[in-house]
């Protein structure tokens, strides 16, 4: 079964509804039609085993899909509000909602830091100003920043009092002018770990929603 | 100077093998290091600071790495703590023990029967802002909430490690309690310890304290 088989197929209504809204019309010929068995929640795939197979495997099965929903109920609906409360935008909670489920639909499939990364990069930097002062970026940072744009925010958030330019720095090298970027990929290479801790703080992000 | 900092990048996160000699962040960093303890001339170079610069070094160019450490360590914080003016570090070091007897006071009366004092440990962690002290992954999230938050969070930090490592502390004599914070096992989970950190919290008047020593500090 493919990915994409995958991520077209639920059976929970809930979930069904959500899916529906997200994908592409059939028309597009992507989706194949619903199979029981299979119960996709925002890009966690799990599989349900079928009926034939043994029960004790059945019960464990289920144990961890009934986990896995509680924690991601509704991602998308609430990532949207979530971002409308914080952005104090309630008169245009909706259409922030769709705005939202369009750049999420566009990074479908992929992972949860990948999502963090573009919310981080579409709301939250932009507004960065706005959230501070209403108080709303603690609890946002506290979650942990993606990587990714984490210099960035780093940068944002210490600012240049002193008023520090190139000039203060000395001579550079030519090497660093032509090719500036960060470490961070490098980072990653060697603590591959930290993509474990960022996967339940999105969740958590998602639960903050609502 | 110069060969202060060379003696000391050796052993700036060795385990990334980044910044040692012959590494592609070993003269990068020197840089940031020299041009900070130029710029900075009342501060100069003090050992731990390659720290602080290493991390930042790992998320961004060596030109934002020297702007925002040196922006980092102008606060009154630091200053205090670098230039090792004992009076002002006091103030800090009050504002920690304060916190200390309010979360866990038993484990405070304990510390003050054995006499071991947050100096011991403390400043080691501070000075770094805990990057030689906690595994590199926890120490990004630490200083995600640190630069926003500012030192309150070090505080809270420093906390929730103690009770984190409390019922193992209450078992140490005082040989073994200071080696065992200045040496955090590596293994420090991230989850406990933000865990650990929601029950920290910090009072406002705490808040309003540190506010006036900055503005204090400012003005002078």
């Amino acid at each position: 079964m493919s990915s994409r088989e995958l991520l077209s197929i639920s059976e929970d209504e809930d979930v069904k509804g959500l899916m529906k809204a997200l994908q592409p019309s059939p028309r597009d010929g992507l989706i194949s039609a619903p199979r029981p068995g299979v119960v996709t929640v925002q890009g966690l795939v799990v599989v349900k085993p079928t009926p034939a197979r043994d029960s004790s495997m059945k019960s464990s099965a289920k144990l961890a899909v009934s986990s896995e929903d509680t924690g991601a109920q509704n991602p998308i609906v609430r990532v949207g509000s979530f971002l409308s409360n914080l952005l104090g935008l309630e008169d245009d909670a909706r259409a922030n909602d769709a705005a939202t489920s369009e750049s999420l639909r566009e990074s479908q499939g992929a992972t949860a830091l990948q999502k963090a990364e573009a919310i981080w990069r579409k709301e939250v930097i932009p507004n960065w100003e706005s959230l501070l002062k209403r108080g709303k970026l603690n609890q946002l940072v506290l979650k942990g920043i993606p990587p990714a744009v984490r210099g960035e925010v780093w940068k944002k958030m210490l600012g240049n009092r002193l008023g520090l330019t190139v000039e203060n720095f000395g001579p550079i090298r030519g090497l660093e002018t032509n090719n500036v970027w960060s470490y961070s990929s490098f980072f990653f290479f060697f603590f591959p770990q930290i993509l474990l801790f960022l996967k339940p703080r999105v969740l958590d992000l998602l639960k903050c929603i609502g | 100077m110069h060969r202060l900092i060379a003696v000391d990048l050796p052993r700036t996160l060795p385990k990334l093998q980044l910044f040692q000699e012959h590494c592609p962040l070993h003269k990068d960093l020197t840089q940031v290091l020299e041009a900070f303890a130029v710029s900075q001339s009342e501060l100069g170079y003090v050992q731990g600071m390659s720290f602080v610069a290493a991390v930042l070094m790992l998320h961004m160019s060596p030109l934002d790495a020297f702007i925002c450490m040196s922006n980092l360590l102008s606060s009154h914080f630091f200053v205090s703590l670098f230039t090792l003016n004992i009076r002002e570090c006091l103030k800090h070091i009050r504002i920690y023990e304060l916190l200390f007897s309010k979360h866990l006071p038993n484990l405070y009366s304990f510390f003050q029967r054995l006499g071991v004092s947050p100096e011991h440990f403390l400043l080691d962690y501070f000075f770094t802002a805990f990057s030689r002290s906690l595994p590199l992954p926890v120490v990004t999230r630490v200083w995600d909430c640190f630069f926003l938050e500012g030192e309150v969070f070090l505080y809270r930090v420093a906390l929730a490690l103690l009770k984190l490592y409390e019922p193992e502390l209450l078992e140490c004599n005082l040989e073994r309690i200071v080696p065992l914070l200045r040496r955090l096992p590596e293994d420090v989970s991230e989850a406990s310890l933000f865990t650990a950190l929601e029950q920290i919290t910090v009072p406002h008047y705490i808040h309003q304290f540190i506010e006036r020593i900055v503005k204090t500090d400012a003005k002078e």
